[in-house]
């Protein structure tokens, strides 16, 4: 048999292997990328971006290798400040890495706070530019969360760092949106409780919502001892107050807490953080009542000095707003 | 004519332990140097913690790394050894005149191509046990050291129990699990196609430089393969020029589909792969090999030396 008979039977061999696998190949690929499995394909800006090297490696199987490469690359970003260069690595690496929850998680940390915090502090811009910077990385670290949750659904981790930076104390908060990702995260019986307390946190936020609240909130504290943290029972105790729950059906400070002084420890705690947003009904008249069953002199009354009850954060002077300062 | 004049299991084996055995004169692994030089590389990049938040996320991606670059690593040196190590064998025993030895016994060519192609892929699999064993054990050692540090911050400053325990949960999914010998495997299998491939090659193949560059250039256009494909099936409607249409029949006919195997990045990121896709991924190597193998030894089969 000549040669270029030989190899135009194998050539033709291959071509029917070719055609005999190619449904096998096409439904197993759908299958692997239903599965997530297989990522989806980098698109030509983000081969672009990569360079002749990262797309021939990245291309070659290789893309968790590549990302972790632009990761330190990100790192010196950070270092100088780079912020649009920064956002560009992150945005490289979660399209090598798509379910790769590091990536998603810091990027979204490095916008939301770092540069948030950078624009809040760099005194050579003028301050009204300085607001619209740093509300504008706030709103890209958001954004780039939300991307990252809708590739990974599933993921707890990013739920709940979304959750964190929409309800942070130092940024302008959005706690609907933050109880909307909680109900996202509660809605499985297996999420573990801290997400359904603070759930509870969120929804004492919003006056429309006390009830429900408070509901969800009760619900917890008959679960059992480790959902009844300090913070849940005083929601409790003052969600009781703002929803006028008939005396009866109220659950009593002994119940609550342990003891009374505990009691007034975590009420003197709670009331000294009104930043917090929390219900503040019934708080103050508890601490009333609770001083005087104690017999606690009126020099030594929380009222005269709230700074032992203060985290010790707070403590600098120029961090107290006047409003927590004495009475 | 008999079954065993056709083919015999027992004299491939032999034929691919003196393939072993020749190849592991060549002193091949002498890379396992290099290979943990990057280990402990791996081990020592530790970017600091952005993510307060998230205070394990640092110990999670130190684990992270490791798999990555060691996995990085593996692939590399098994495509190394898949194209390179397969490319030498028939001119190297051309060369020392063994083949003519061998065929001339007789042993059916059949034998000789399948002992070839075991010895081969024995010294690979032999490679990425070695490097897994060494990559299992830094991860364990690295896992253990990062829980205990982190359970030790996470008290200092006391974090709930709940918490810690998820955190921790997170460490340890990036530790050592069957899910990363999953990937390796997948990285065998990209290794025996491609060893397959470059086999085929060099029974034609007039030099060796020519079996490793086309072998090399089939491994990455076999990475669009797929693509190929798709562009195929979604231009059926018009669209796009014949010879455009053409080409992609023709990349999606001969290549091998590479990108299949690519689900060593999704398990490194901690996505759960089934059995059943590591048995389908298996059943399509399978196939590839045997009908690559078939074909080398339909071409080699009258050869004249």
């Amino acid at each position: 048999m000549s040669r270029l008979i030989k190899y135009s039977i194998a050539l033709l061999v291959i071509c029917l292997f070719g055609v005999l696998r190619w449904p096998i190949e096409e439904n197993l690929t759908q299958e692997l990328r239903e599965e997530n499995l297989l990522m989806e394909k980098v698109d030509s800006t983000t081969y672009e971006k990569l360079g002749q090297t990262g797309a021939f490696v990245a291309f070659g199987g290789l893309r968790s290798f590549v990302g972790s490469f632009i990761a330190m690359r990100a790192h010196n970003f950070f270092e100088n400040r780079e912020w649009i260069k920064l956002e560009e690595a992150y945005g490289m690496m979660t399209v090598l890495e798509p379910h790769n929850l590091y990536y998603w998680d810091s990027g979204s940390w490095q916008l939301a706070y770092n540069a948030y915090a950078d624009y809040e502090n760099r005194r050579d811009i003028p301050a009204p530019k300085r607001r619209i910077m740093k509300y504008f990385y706030l709103e890209k670290g958001i954004d780039f969360l939300k991307k990252g949750i809708r590739q990974n659904p599933h993921s707890l981790r990013l739920k709940k760092q979304l959750v964190e930076t929409l309800t942070n104390n130092y940024k302008p908060n959005d706690y609907k949106q933050a109880i909307e990702v909680l109900r996202s995260i509660t809605s499985d019986s297996d999420a573990p409780a801290l997400y359904r307390r603070k759930l509870v946190y969120c929804l004492a936020h919003i006056p429309v919502h006390y009830e429900e609240a408070f509901n969800l909130a009760v619900t917890l504290y008959h679960e059992g001892d480790y959902n009844r943290t300090a913070s849940l029972v005083v929601v409790i105790f003052s969600l009781q107050e703002a929803l006028d729950i008939p005396i009866d059906q109220r659950l009593t400070i002994p119940q609550l807490f342990k003891n009374d002084k505990k009691a007034l420890r975590e009420f003197s705690s709670y009331y000294n953080r009104p930043d917090r947003g929390f219900p503040m009904q019934g708080i103050r008249e508890a601490i009333i009542d609770l001083e005087k069953k104690l017999s606690i002199p009126t020099t030594e009354s929380f009222f005269r000095d709230r700074s032992k009850f203060m985290p010790s954060h707070l403590l600098e002077e120029n961090s107290i707003p006047s409003s927590l300062k004495r009475d | 004519m008999s079954l065993s004049k056709l083919f015999s299991p027992s004299r491939s084996a032999i034929i691919a332990i003196n393939t072993f055995v020749q190849l592991t004169r060549m002193k091949v692994f002498y890379f396992l140097a290099a290979f943990v030089v990057l280990l402990i590389a791996a081990n020592l990049i530790e970017l600091p913690n952005q993510s307060f938040q998230n205070p394990e996320a640092n110990d999670v991606q130190v684990l992270a790394n490791i798999k990555k670059w060691t996995l990085g690593a593996m692939s590399l040196f098994s495509l190394i050894f898949a194209i390179v190590g397969t490319a030498l064998l028939l001119p190297r025993d051309v060369e020392d005149r063994t083949l003519y030895t061998i065929l001339a016994k007789p042993v059916p060519r059949l034998d000789y191509l399948v002992g070839k192609l075991v010895g081969i892929l024995l010294l690979i699999f032999v490679s990425l046990l070695i490097m897994d064993l060494l990559m299992l054990g830094m991860l364990q050692y690295r896992m253990n050291g990062l829980i205990t540090d982190f359970s030790a911050r996470a008290a200092m400053v006391n974090t709930p129990l709940e918490l810690r325990e998820l955190w921790i949960e997170d460490i340890r999914e990036q530790g050592p699990s069957w899910l990363l010998q999953a990937s390796i495997l997948t990285i065998f299998m990209k290794a025996i196609v491609i060893t397959s491939v470059a086999l085929l090659l060099s029974t034609f193949a007039t030099s060796t430089l020519f079996t490793v560059i086309m072998a090399t250039l089939i491994y990455f256009v076999g990475h669009f393969q797929a693509d190929a494909r798709e562009f195929w099936i979604n231009t059926q409607g018009g669209g796009v020029s014949q010879m455009a249409k053409l080409g992609s029949l023709f990349v999606s006919l001969i290549f091998p589909d590479f990108q299949l195997y690519n689900v060593i990045d999704a398990t490194v990121a901690g996505v759960k792969i089934t059995g059943t896709a590591v048995l389908k991924l298996l059943g399509i190597t399978a196939l590839y090999t045997s009908i690559y193998t078939v074909v080398s030894w339909f071409i080699f089969h009258d050869k004249e030396f």
